[in-house]
């Protein structure tokens, strides 16, 4: 069987060449970067590098970027000691698990949160006192929606209250501008190496100066203390090598907005039933989030598989079952939310790949169908 | 060259050009069952149903959705290098078996909800998944065997008798039957485990299961109050001759022909000297569970509702069995089978007459036909409606 195409990047992309050589010339000496020796400030410089190169990618302070074991480590960290937390109902489940007590704002049919109901409760977790956090995604992973970021940092600002935005599927696919953000009010933000084609088991909390942030491992006191255990110098360096590769991501993203358009016409010709979940509103252009109302998700994911294709339902358990998604329930389609597939793509896609999954798509509807 | 030519799964295609599905538990049967097709050379996909939070199982909250036998499961088919799936039946699995099953025991009767399972999810819906995902034939791990003869398809016991499952498989339906095959038929569980280890698969030292899925410690009345909060209503325990012996927090926790743990005190049968008690009627409605002696349990004419015939010629066999087909059949997994006449009724019903009286046959359960000259055939059953006793 020839490889399979991929077309899940935002479960995870490919590692970048760039990462994979800059790791491989780091590895073999030892690479403690808090050791006094020759090897300690060798190891150390290559951690700075890589915060330098993450900061130039978000357009941050690197002095900023606390590097972590992932995105689940960021958002639980970043969430950890707050009286109370405002988030939305369809976050990633590393938010939503990190603080199972916060509050779920709705969103509308389109995926964008409800900023009247987060105003609302705002005002009602604030006036006893607390303190209050507000974490919303900048982009959903499962259906691209881009949320309204100046917007929700308006709103925070006016209520003064912290906002920490999950930016893990954003970086690489539009603009993030952390230093800009946080002087509107942004006090921290998540990132993860393997959405940009870094590796696994590595990502960063940025926290705005002047913001407190809280420790969910303490030991050695790396991190300026701020997150203790001797740093992943490979995943970082490849993390680092990543965001340098990636800043040219307007150049390999400039068709994806054209292949998007032509692959859903091509699966609306043949069945106009089929839809694309956030309809009109402004979505990340490698995401598509597609409802076959005929049939069910993990039917369409399997079939795919057999046919050499690799996309997603969006949610899948660690034991590898396609559950219900609560994003696309959360979104109104009730019945239907089985029945809505992901596909995400990135750099190493192209178009003829695209369009031959539109096929296989139209040809395993047609077959179920009937 | 005959066109004719049949692989080991009796299809005529090239065995690397057969497709076949494997229903995965995560145990040995089914990982062997993979091993061995896979081995043979034929294009294996690897599935396993999720049919039930196991959270719930376990009374814990928070755990992963998945017990350890799905994972067990996908470890065994990447070693295999097998496609593998988790396709979730937790929705239909709770309405067609689990709900089955907690209103059967309400009502009186004791259950078998791994027919039910076999009648609904897997042989309906895994098995048209295995259709649509291109697949020849769906193979399973049970020990039973499968053979043409004649050109008609039939089920036959296992050759182990131990591992028989063919009392499970009596609602299997001849089409169904011809798209799916039993590899370990013809083995024994000591020979599964014998290739498990040749395989060098990590499930080889797996115990078999012994409950039901989702009752993993036999305790099946927790989970029939969990499901029915509520709904369980204590009563009394009533001797055949109308004494009270005691109180009892609910009828599901009672089958017919039960004799530990009545919560009677031990206590005996003083008019026919001290014999032991068993369970010989419930009366779910007045919420009454009856005791008696043995011979109160006695029972020679079964009626059955819902039949499914795996006869080779089912017309002429009606006809031909006006005063009643000689047959075998079996009241229970664990019991022999004992020589009985079947009669065919109106609709989906039909009765039986054992040649000898039986103890304690409970409805809910299902009475299996067996060739009355060949037992190791299984021809069908039906579920057992109503088992008169001579005490009634």
């Amino acid at each position: 069987m020839p490889q399979p195409i991929y077309l899940d990047y935002n479960a995870s992309a490919p590692l970048r060449i760039e990462a994979v050589e800059c790791m491989k010339r780091l590895m073999g000496p030892p690479r403690n970067p808090s050791s006094v020796h020759y090897f300690g400030r060798n190891s150390k410089l290559i951690m700075e590098t890589a915060r330098n190169q993450l900061a130039d990618l978000a357009a941050g302070n690197p002095s900023g970027f606390i590097f972590t074991s992932g995105g689940t480590e960021a958002n639980n960290t970043a969430l950890l000691e707050f009286d109370k937390v405002i988030t939305c109902i369809t976050e990633h489940d590393a938010t939503l698990a990190a603080r199972p007590d916060a509050k779920k704002v709705g969103v509308k049919r389109d995926g964008e949160i409800n900023l009247d109901e987060l105003e609302t409760q705002i005002q009602r977790d604030k006036s006893d006192g607390s303190e209050v956090i507000v974490s919303v995604m900048l982009v959903n992973n499962e259906t691209g929606r881009i949320q309204p970021i100046e917007k929700l940092l308006e709103i925070c600002q006016y209520h003064g209250v912290a906002f920490h935005s999950d930016m893990v599927q954003a970086l690489g696919k539009i603009p993030v501008k952390l230093d800009d953000w946080s002087r509107s009010g942004l006090t921290m933000a998540s990132f993860s190496a393997h959405k940009i084609g870094g590796p696994p088991g590595v990502g960063a909390l940025w926290v705005a100066s002047g913001s407190r942030v809280s420790k969910l491992l303490k030991g050695g006191g790396q991190e300026k203390g701020r997150r203790s255990g001797t740093e992943n110098i490979y995943g970082i360096a490849g993390f680092g090598a990543a965001a340098n590769a990636v800043s040219n991501w307007k150049n390999h993203a400039k068709n994806w907005a054209q292949w998007r358009n032509n692959f859903v016409s091509k699966l609306q010709q043949a069945y106009p039933e089929i839809q694309v979940t956030t309809r009109d509103a402004l979505c990340v252009d490698n995401t598509i989030s597609l409802l076959l109302p005929a049939v069910p998700a993990q039917i369409a994911v399997i079939s795919m598989d057999m046919e050499g294709f690799a996309i997603s339902s969006g949610a899948a358990c660690s034991s590898g079952k396609v559950q219900e998604s609560h994003v696309i329930k959360a979104m109104g389609f009730n019945a239907l939310s089985s029945n809505v597939i992901r596909i995400s793509f990135g750099w190493e896609n192209n178009e003829d790949e695209i369009s031959a999954l539109a096929d296989a798509l139209i040809a395993m509807y047609k077959r179920y169908k009937k | 060259m005959s066109v004719n030519l049949k692989n080991t799964l009796g299809i005529s295609k090239p065995v690397p050009q057969t497709r076949v599905v494997v229903a995965m538990s995560g145990g040995v049967d089914s990982s062997v069952v993979a091993a061995m097709l896979k081995q043979e050379g034929y294009d294996v996909i690897g599935i396993t149903l999720q049919l039930y939070d196991h959270g719930f199982a376990l009374k814990e909250k928070g755990t992963c959705c998945a017990g350890a036998d799905i994972h067990d499961a996908r470890q065994i088919a990447a070693f295999l290098d097998i496609p593998h799936y988790v396709l979730d039946y937790e929705t239909l699995f709770k309405q067609q078996v689990m709900d089955d099953f907690a209103d059967s025991y309400l009502a009186g009767h004791t259950p078998i909800p791994c027919v039910k399972c076999n009648q609904t999810v897997k042989f309906k819906d895994l098995l048209s998944m295995a259709k649509e995902l291109g697949a020849d034939c769906l193979a399973t791990g049970h020990y039973v065997q499968r053979q043409v003869i004649g050109g008609h398809t039939y089920l036959r016991c296992g050759v182990d008798a131990q591992k028989d499952q063919s009392y499970f498989l009596f609602a299997t339906t001849q089409e169904q039957l011809d798209y799916l095959r039993f590899p370990l038929g013809s083995m024994t569980k000591v020979e599964t485990r014998k290739l498990a280890l040749k395989y060098e698969l990590s499930v080889t030292d797996k115990p078999d299961s012994q409950d039901i899925c989702f009752v993993p410690n036999g305790r099946y009345g927790d989970v029939v109050r969990r499901l029915r909060p509520g709904a369980i209503t204590p009563g009394i325990i009533r001797h055949l001759d109308g004494r009270i012996l005691g109180e009892h927090q609910g009828v599901i926790d009672y089958t017919i022909g039960q004799r530990r743990g009545l919560r009677i005190g031990g206590r005996k049968d003083e008019a026919e000297d001290n014999s032991p008690l068993y369970v010989v009627e419930i009366d779910a409605e007045a919420h009454e569970v009856i005791v008696g002696p043995q011979s109160a349990l006695a029972c020679q004419k079964i009626y059955l509702d819902e039949v499914n015939w795996l006869f080779p010629n089912m017309i002429n066999d009606q006809v031909q069995s006006r005063g009643g087909k000689d047959v075998f059949v079996k009241l229970r997994n664990t019991a022999s089978t004992s020589p009985a006449k079947l009669f065919f009724d109106n609709g989906r019903k039909a009765h039986l007459v054992l040649e000898k009286p039986e103890y304690g046959i409970a409805t809910g359960q299902a009475g299996v036909v067996y060739d009355g000259k060949d037992a190791t055939i299984m021809l069908g059953g039906g579920w057992i409606i109503s088992a008169p006793t001579s005490s009634v």
